[in-house]
Order: structure tokens, then sequence, then C-alpha cells
């Protein structure tokens, strides 16, 4: 079972020269806090095949092509499937989705017709008033002329924790429970940026900690990709 | 094999090598490989590989009523079937016999009174809607029994068939016309008839075609590919790698282009060397079946 993040909290405040929790100020915690969602952030960007991939179903209705996905989703990975099982394939480009009967039917109308789908488009957009800053939103070409689902495979964002969450007994999320080797690396050397920072004797250990951790995350499939290069496939970036 | 297990076979020398991962844009590069090498495949197979023999009605004549004006070669709206394409049309007021080349589009001139007319459409040409036309093999025959067969004009330049033109009564000649596809006109063929179908004939001719195309469809659709099996691991898949090689989808390190190369010039010898007839020896020094 993974650390809970009392636990990392307390390690993390021991860097800092607190051994004690409750004598810990609210600017540690907050440093430490921040040290914490820093570490899953890193871990939750390390890419597709470390462990970040999640099933998604959306329904759609005949007759409407467009779907806001929830904010808290930082990116898509196809091929995405429609409930009957079938593949159905990326678009490469808002072009591609605009022209989409001319370029893929070999007819002369822009935009899609009705039809079973069997092409998608991601469109990523800006828009600040939602909780994320980025909107993604799902095409289905073309447009369906039934209901149904589809599942498709995203990359959440990480988990964002709180002061509060500092003193619960949550189990952070780590993948194959390797939070000492890759996680605690990671969060022990982003604490190391806190003001309250002062014991420069483990900053030498601290970093070469962090390189093995990183090391470890790639062996484990995480960024850099353990496959490279890397296909270039636009649409599920 | 299908389509999908076809995909499947060259997807794999494919950028990520897993055709069920490409984006739409990458499909269409394997349709692409996979098309090419099924017109070279067919290309160099003896041609009774694409024939078949197809039955086809020379319909009587229909009456139209079109709007047109002197001198214009459009109607008004379209009044033609696209089967009806190269067939013959005569409007009121003009003498001549014209000829249909578009669903509004007449080859020539009218020549009368503009206006609203009333004309004919004789059913004296026919064209394959069916897959990609390569050529005609044989003479069209009628069904009907004792139906005396037809006279081909090509060899004299329509001299015979001329002792018919822009009459009515039982076809008695044939020739092919070209409907000038470089311009944009479709059919790039079509077979007239002459004297023009009185009533409704039925016929029959032997065709060669090229292969069915492959389309975006077959990528959901398991179908069966349009290739007999002894050809498709021995040429078919070498050919189509060969054709994918140019596309931007190839996986280009794995360095085997030579290797492909010569596999597809093995495939391209191997249809060559096929028999160039299916059934016993057909030639003039009397060949013995098996030879």
């Amino acid at each position: 079972m993974s650390l809970t993040i009392t636990q990392v909290q307390n390690d993390l405040l021991s860097k800092l020269g607190l051994e004690d929790p409750t004598q810990a100020t609210d600017g540690a915690l907050q440093d430490v806090l921040i040290a914490i969602n820093g570490a899953m952030q890193q871990l939750q960007t390390a890419g597709q095949d470390y462990f970040t991939r999640e099933k998604l179903s959306i329904a759609f209705a005949a007759g409407t092509s467009m779907y806001p996905l929830p904010q808290s989703i930082q990116s898509v990975i196809g091929p995405l499937r429609l409930n009957s099982g079938q593949s159905i394939r990326a678009l490469s480009s808002r072009g591609e989705l605009d022209q989409f009967d001319r370029i893929f039917l070999g007819v002369s109308s822009f935009g899609a017709a009705q039809g079973n789908p069997f092409a998608y488009w991601i469109e990523n957009l800006r828009d600040d008033a939602g909780p994320d800053a980025n909107q993604i939103t799902l095409h289905l070409v073309p447009v369906p002329l039934n209901g149904g689902s589809v599942t498709i495979e995203v990359v959440n964002d990480a988990p964002t924790y709180t002061l509060e969450d500092l003193v619960t007994d949550i189990v952070l999320p780590i993948a194959q429970n390797y939070t000492e080797s890759i996680f605690l690396p990671i969060a022990r050397w982003l604490v190391t940026r806190s003001s309250l920072f002062s014991r420069p004797e483990l900053l030498d250990g601290l970093e070469k900690d962090y390189n093995n951790a990183i090391a470890r995350l790639a062996m484990a499939g995480g960024f850099p990709a353990a496959v490279q290069p890397a296909p270039d496939r636009a649409p599920q970036a | 094999m299908t389509t999908i297990e076809f995909f499947h076979r060259i997807g794999r020398h494919a950028r990520g090598r897993d055709f069920t991962k490409l984006s739409l844009s990458e499909t269409t590069d394997l349709l692409e490989a996979s098309n090419a090498a099924l017109n070279r495949l067919y290309g160099s197979l003896p041609t009774y590989f694409k024939e078949m023999t197809i039955g086809f009605i020379l319909p009587p004549p229909r009456q139209i009523n079109v709007t047109v004006a002197r001198g214009s070669d459009l109607l008004s709206s379209s009044v033609f079937a696209p089967a009806e394409i190269g067939r013959s049309v005569v409007l009121g007021g003009d003498p001549n016999w014209n000829q249909v080349l578009g669903t509004q589009n007449l080859a020539n001139p009218y020549n009368g009174e503009s206006g609203d007319v009333q004309g004919y459409v004789y059913g004296d040409a026919f064209w394959s809607e069916r897959y990609p036309f390569d050529r005609i093999i044989g003479n069209p025959r009628f069904l009907q029994p004792g139906a005396i067969p037809l006279m081909r004009s090509e060899l004299t330049r329509s001299s015979y068939a001329s002792l018919f033109y822009q009459t009515i009564g039982r076809p008695q000649a044939f020739w092919t016309q070209s409907l000038g596809n470089s311009q944009g006109n479709e059919p790039l063929i079509c077979m007239r008839f002459a004297p023009a179908p009185d009533i409704a004939y039925t016929m029959s001719v032997r065709i060669a075609f090229w292969a069915m195309r492959l389309t975006l469809a077959d990528f959901t659709a398991a179908n069966t590919l349009p290739v007999p099996d002894q050809f498709i691991e021995t040429c078919l898949i070498p050919l189509a790698l060969k054709a994918l090689m140019a596309t931007p989808v190839w996986d280009d390190t794995r360095k085997d282009e030579d290797r492909i190369d010569k596999g597809a010039a093995e495939a391209i010898a191997f249809l060559k060397n096929q028999p160039g007839q299916v059934g016993s020896p057909d030639n003039r020094i009397f060949t013995p079946i098996g030879f």
C-alpha cells in the first residue's frame, strides 16, 4: 500500500528541519503541499504509458456531433471505440473536420452529413471561465444518425490537494506503489525550493535520488517514453 | 482474406505498426497502396481474370419535355438519367439527331426554335456503371432465342453501322464511341447500336473490369478481397508494401526497402507467368491440353 498524504507531509517537513509536524507553520505546510502537488503533476505528465490512461464513456445523440469533455481531462488518447466495438479514427486537423465529406467521402459539400460516426476530432481550446483553462471538445463525424456511446481513453489532470487534506489518511495514488522510489525523491527535491529549507548538506543526496527517480520513471514506461522515438501522431496528443 | 486481415498485414509496415491506431488520413495511405497494388496485380494478369459477361437492356424510346434555347447544348434541367448518357436524342423543332452527353447536356447545339419542346431519347447506347471499366472483349448478343448476332462496325470505321444511322428498329450493328474522358466527360466509352431500338431488347456482352476499389468502408466491414487466394501472399501483399513505401505513413525505421523492392519484382514475375488462358488452349496450332 502506498503512503498516506500525512506520512509524506511528515517526511517533507523533516527535510525542512521540522521533525515535529505540530510545530509546522502554515507557510511550511504550504511549501510541502506545493511539493506534493508538483510531484503528482510530474507523474501525471510522464506520458500515457505511465499508468495515466483512464476510460471514459460519452453518450452521443442523433444529430449532435460536438461534445465538450469534463475539464479535468488534460488529453485524449485514441483510437476511440463505439459501443458496437468498432474503432473510429482520428482526424489530423480542424481543416479535415471542416471538409470531412469533401476529403473522405468525395462529395462537394462542406462539413459532415449524418451517418454512422467513423472518425473524430479532438479540439483543444482555452477557456478561462472554467475550472481549468483548457476545454477539450470531441467532434464525431459523420454526424451521428442514431444515439449511442463512445469509449475514450483519457489522461486526467493530477489530483490537487489542499491544506485540509494534509491531516487526512488519503493514500496517494502512485502507480505500483512506487511512492518511496519515485514519488518521494521528486517531492523531496521540490521541497528544497522552500524558503524554509535550511539543510544544504542534504542537497547532493536529494539531487541524486531525484535523478534516480526520473531514471526509474523512464524504465517504468514514463517520460521519456520507453520506446523512442515515439510515433508522431498529433491527434493523440 | 478479408480487407481487415489485409490492412493488418500491410499496416505492420506503417508508422506505429498497428493499423488500428492510424488516423483517418493515414488510413487513406493504406487505401492508396492497396488500390495501387490491386490495379498492378490485375494489370499483370491475363485478361480472363478481369472478364465477366454482363446483361443489359436497350430500352424503347422515352418521351421527354425540355426547355432549350437555339444554339445551346445545355438544357434547362436534368432530364436525362446517367444511364442515358451516350444515347441518341431527337428534340422537336430540330431535325438533327443529337446525343446525350450529361444529365442536362447535349453533344451538339440545339438547332430549333427556343422554348419548350418535346423529344425522344432512344436506347441505342450502353455503358457499364459496374466497377472500373477496362475494355469490351466480345460482341454483344441478343438473349432472345434465334436472334441474329450483331455485326461489329469498328473495323470498318462505322461504315456498316452508317447504313442504319438515324433509323429505328431492331439493332443490327454496334460500335464503340469514346466520350471525352480527358474533358471530364463520363463514362470513358459507350457501346452504340443502330438502328435505335424500337422496343426493349435484352442483351449481354463480355467486358473486362479493373478491380473493385477498396474504400474507407472496408476499414469497418470485413469484406473479402477481390483477389484469388493464390495471389494474395504471393503478389498482392508484396505489391501493396511496395506502394506503401511511397506514402507518408511508411515506417522507414526498418530499412527494409530493398527486400520490399525485390518482393514486388518477384510478384510481378509470378503474375506474368500465369497461363494465358483459363480453359484448354485455344489457338491456331492446336496446342494439346496441359501445355
